[in-house]
């Protein structure tokens, strides 16, 4: 019997887990839905013989189990629980506070100078399909994966689309089949309309001024894939050389920011001006659903590296991409995000 | 009034201090090295640190962890002539 991928059932770890290789328990995990169909297909690599000498000739005679793999991404409409989970899991370090189903966490970038891990938090994602009976069709636990990147979208128009996150996920390798996990219910998800937003940049109160046509931000770790594995870093079945190597770190590389955004231009805009002075200034942007669900995220100092007078949908708009600048005292970027969950991205009791 | 948190200095060197659970006052000290102590938002403590009377009752560094709020630090008044009893 065809299977519809609509049958998948999928949650994954809100708390971080305690080791890389050390999946997350049923209780540690929340369900959501997303709204791209991708799975987060463990990939075996393998190495053939054919160049070895010896054999004779110059053809493969065996395939050899090298490492595994995992890539995928999360799209959904941004609400403030996955904004919360997406930030503190995707720039790494939190601090959380709040009290009473009230949760406040505050999150910034770790910086290894500064006695931070150089390691980003993990967490585990599991996909089921069919559980439950004689015709299981998928059951697995991805262990040890980061966040490689997060990029919110807002966009003008009605509608969940115009405000959506897309989550680029990398793992260590390492998978579990059968996951062993019970899937709790669905958990509600506050969701963070576009028509919520309030951003100031550069001095400009894009919202008062009717002005933003649509806006992105995100940030981008470049997780150091290869240097996941290194002597010791473990394989798919401990103690089994035979089953594939699998990363034993996700440490962070030349991390990037981003920020864009689309307004109408007219008479007074300034961002032509600000780009010719390379003025610079915070970029903030809040996004709300009640006094306890938001997200507000603040870039410490931005320049904008281009600015293009274009079109949009008939009238003239002004295209700028923003240069995210490390601050003397906050760094790059820090987001305060308000939600009802606790413990995300915290460490297991 | 706002929150107040426990954060641990960079490198761990240092005593934890508590500041205002502000972003304002957070976000400088998390990007220069200062952290979350262990269960948010609770202080934390080594077992040397345990009042003797706690300790005495069996309650560890950990046990505090696990759930701060359910303990009663405040002696009672048996116990504590228990534990004088006991170091008499």
């Amino acid at each position: 019997m065809s299977v519809r991928m609509q049958e998948v059932v999928a949650a994954f770890g809100f708390r971080k887990q305690t080791a890389i290789g050390t999946a997350a328990i049923a209780a540690d995990c929340w369900r959501l839905s997303k709204i791209n169909a991708a799975l987060a297909n463990p990939k075996l690599i393998t190495e053939s013989d054919a160049a070895e000498y010896g054999k004779g000739h110059e053809f493969a005679t065996a395939l050899i189990k090298s490492y595994w793999d995992v890539g995928f991404t999360i799209e959904k409409y941004l609400s403030a629980e996955m904004a919360a989970w997406a930030l503190s899991f995707g720039m790494g370090k939190v601090v959380k506070t709040g009290s009473g189903g009230n949760w406040i966490y505050t999150i910034t970038t770790p910086f290894g100078s500064a006695g931070d891990s150089v390691e980003l938090p993990t967490f585990s994602w599991v996909e089921q399909i069919r559980i439950g009976g004689a015709t299981v069709v998928l059951d697995r636990v991805i262990v040890g994966v980061a966040v490689e990147s997060w990029m919110i979208s807002l966009g003008s128009g009605p509608g969940r689309a115009n405000s959506k996150i897309a989550i680029e996920c990398v793992g260590s390798g390492k998978y579990v089949s059968p996951s062993s996990i019970t899937i709790p219910a669905a958990s509600a998800e506050k969701l963070l309309p576009a028509a919520s937003a309030a951003v100031t940049i550069i001095g400009v109160d894009y919202i008062a001024a009717k002005d933003l046509i649509s806006l992105e931000m995100g940030w981008k770790n470049n997780i150091r894939m290869d240097s996941g594995f290194y002597p010791g870093s473990g394989f798919q079945t401990a103690g089994d050389g035979s089953t594939g190597a699998i990363r034993g770190r996700m440490e962070y590389g030349d991390r990037v920011g981003t920020l864009r955004f689309v307004a109408r231009y007219k008479y007074g805009s300034a961002e032509l001006t600000k780009l010719l002075a390379l003025t610079t200034g915070t970029a903030v942007v809040t996004l709300t659903y009640d006094a306890n669900a938001t997200v507000t995220v603040t870039w410490q100092q931005v320049g904008f590296a281009v600015a293009e007078i274009g079109e949009t949908d008939g009238w003239v708009s002004v295209s700028v991409d923003c240069t995210p600048q490390y601050h003397a005292t906050n760094a790059v970027v820090s987001a305060v995000a308000k939600c009802n969950t606790d413990n995300i991205c915290q460490a297991p009791t | 009034m706002p929150d107040r948190v426990l954060l641990k200095p960079p490198f761990g060197q240092g005593e934890p201090q508590e500041f205002d659970a502000t972003p304002d006052v957070l976000v400088p000290l998390m990007v220069s090295g200062w952290s979350q102590c262990e269960a948010a938002g609770r202080p934390i403590c080594t077992d040397d640190e345990i009042p003797g009377v706690a300790a005495s009752l069996g309650i560890t560094a950990d046990s505090l962890r696990t759930d701060l709020a359910a303990v009663d630090f405040t002696p009672q008044k048996e116990q504590t002539e228990e534990v004088n009893e006991n170091v008499r």
